[in-house]
């Protein structure tokens, strides 16, 4: 078993929830690979990220296993978790606007996190903090140090935050709808920083997300989950092209075009100009 | 042209809207500075007039006992003969000392509580808030009342327990304000990324939940200065010959119908001190809360 995390039959529910957020859930991911998280609201896709990272919430009850490189991650105390968390396992989340501390600038934000697992004085801290800033892409990472998020766009934040995720190479980045707060063009551009920093370390990731096209880009694998069960898991080539489960057929149909080679354009409303950026942007119908 | 046209409706809009909020932001704005002139003036007669003559407050007939405001007695004298002026200044004195240790103790306290309640599990929050409710559940100047019976009068003793009545209120709003930052994705992902609970804690949540609190301390300060008043008032605050505000109201009293002047100066020296702390409150409020910052009032 040389599998980075392994997922057995997890099941989580909610106190004084009728049904389970997510019930028995298994699936594995090597290292170095991408795996995407594809479903509707309300499908558990965000209760699975919590419970890989070991944050589910007081009032949840679990069942089943959840391995990080051999470390059983469901049930471990605080204790056990932190010398996993940020260093081996660590976050992107959805919303810039309130990923980061209001009350501190981004650059102390990232020295102190640098310091607490590095071992860095406050320059060679400061200097790295500098160093990632431009990594992702902010113009100016010096005048941007004593930036308070709110001065800042969502994009940027977005970018800062990815930062933060990635600076402490994590083997394990597990990233909840990275880019869905963002406009259309910033969430491309997003989406390949984070690609691109993801393959060049060698990281692998889950990428929760509810927008097909988005996982076309960027992973090998998926699961499709709806109403916290998985339906279907496979490569994305034969999910896209050759799905199993009606659901997942329904959930491609209802995405405009992302498989222009293999099924005609059926909503003509769609220009060839407009294809690229509906792959990232539109969000499949609900019924 | 077309575009102009489009544009204007929407920067009327604009314009209008922030106009609507500057009103609000400057009303709240002159009360944050009219609270802030009353208490500043309030601690600077109690500095300065004892600098003048530190005995003043306590020399037994040194003028004419009952005189109207006029010179040099500038607001009178009381049935003793001792300068109200310099009374009002010890008496500011005293309740700003014991109101700032009593809201003190209860911001560390209270504070503490409200963290600690708001990032625990359902069962330690619980035996938290249950508590103080027991507390809560005494009227507040009884509970004083019965510190005082117990440990002595003493301004030591008041600060105690005008504080420990204050802390079930100020633990309610820090948890309230916790529990909202809580919930924010920072302090999710500090904690995803190796962050100690105290440090998530103390760095994360307690900056960002520090607005409510502020508001409720001021409003507090208030409150202080009147249970205090009150207490003395009744004859359980700092002893005599100690000057406090509420015991020359008391003592005021039997003088009311013949030389009203004593009794109003006190009354009216509390009254501007606890508006200056209540002004402030309401102006932070205001100030701090975005929803009421677009209303105007």
């Amino acid at each position: 078993m040389n599998d980075l995390l392994a997922v057995q039959n997890l099941s989580v529910s909610y106190a004084g929830a009728l049904s389970p957020s997510i019930a028995d859930v298994s699936f594995n991911l090597e290292a170095g690979e991408i795996i995407g998280v594809v479903g509707e609201s309300g499908s558990g896709k965000t209760t699975l990220g919590l419970a890989l990272l070991g944050l589910l919430p007081w009032n949840a009850s679990f069942k089943g296993s959840v391995q990080f490189d051999g470390t059983e991650i469901l049930g471990a105390s605080e204790r056990q978790l932190r010398p996993l968390r940020g260093t081996q396992l660590s976050t992107i989340v959805q919303n810039p606007a309130t990923a980061l501390n209001p009350s501190f600038s981004i650059g102390s934000q990232i020295v102190a996190l640098l310091r607490r697992h590095l071992n860095l004085t406050k320059t060679e801290a400061r200097s790295l903090a500098i160093d990632w800033l431009d990594r992702v892409g902010i113009s100016e990472p010096k005048k941007r140090m004593n930036s308070y998020s709110h001065q800042l766009s969502g994009g940027m934040n977005q970018r800062v935050v990815i930062a933060m995720a990635l600076a402490l190479s994590p083997r394990l980045v597990i990233a909840d709808e990275p880019t869905s707060a963002l406009d259309v063009t910033v969430q491309a551009a997003v989406l390949g920083l984070i690609t691109e920093l993801i393959e060049g370390s060698g990281s692998s990731m889950v990428l929760v997300t509810h927008d097909l096209g988005v996982i076309a880009q960027m992973c090998s694998r998926v699961i499709v989950m709806k109403d916290g069960r998985v339906l279907e898991v496979g490569e994305v080539d034969q999910i896209f092209h050759a799905p199993r489960n009606p659901y997942t057929k329904h959930l491609l149909d209802s995405q405009p075009s992302h498989t222009s080679q293999s099924k005609p354009i059926s909503k003509s409303r769609h220009s060839e100009a407009d294809v690229a950026t509906s792959r990232l942007s539109e969000e499949y119908g609900h019924e | 042209m077309t575009a102009q046209d489009g544009a204007s409706p929407d920067q009327t809009l604009k314009t209008g809207g922030s106009r609507l909020r500057n009103r609000a932001t400057l009303s709240s704005r002159i009360e944050i500075v009219a609270g802030g002139f009353l208490v500043a003036g309030a601690v600077i007669v109690a500095i300065v007039v004892p600098m003048i003559d530190p005995a003043a407050s306590t020399a037994v007939g040194a003028a004419p006992a009952l005189l109207s405001p006029g010179f040099p007695n500038l607001l009178g004298t009381d049935q003793l003969g001792r300068d109200q002026l310099a009374r009002v200044a010890a008496g500011y004195g005293i309740s700003l000392t014991i109101a700032s240790g009593a809201v003190l103790i209860s911001l560390v306290i209270g504070g503490l509580l409200g963290l600690l309640a708001a990032t625990s599990k359902s069962s330690i929050d619980g035996l938290i808030m249950r508590t103080l409710d027991v507390v809560m559940a005494f009227p507040a100047l009884l509970f004083a009342i019965v510190v005082v019976a117990i440990f002595g009068s003493g301004s030591e003793v008041l600060m105690l327990a005008i504080g420990i009545v204050f802390v079930p209120v100020i633990t309610r709003v820090t948890r309230a304000a916790a529990l909202e930052t809580a919930r924010q994705s920072y302090v999710e992902a500090a904690t995803a990324r190796g962050a100690r609970r105290s440090r998530v804690i103390l760095r994360h949540i307690a900056p960002n939940s520090v607005g409510p609190v502020l508001v409720q301390a001021s409003i507090l300060f208030a409150v202080g200065i009147m249970l205090e008043a009150s207490l003395s008032f009744v004859g359980l605050g700092v002893p005599p010959p100690t000057p406090s505000l509420g015991l020359m109201l008391s003592t005021a009293r039997n003088f009311i119908v013949s030389d009203p002047w004593i009794a109003i100066v006190p009354a009216i020296a509390i009254l501007l001190l606890v508006l200056g702390f209540t002004l402030i409150g309401d102006g932070l409020q205001a100030w701090l809360d975005p929803k009421k910052r677009t209303t105007a009032r």
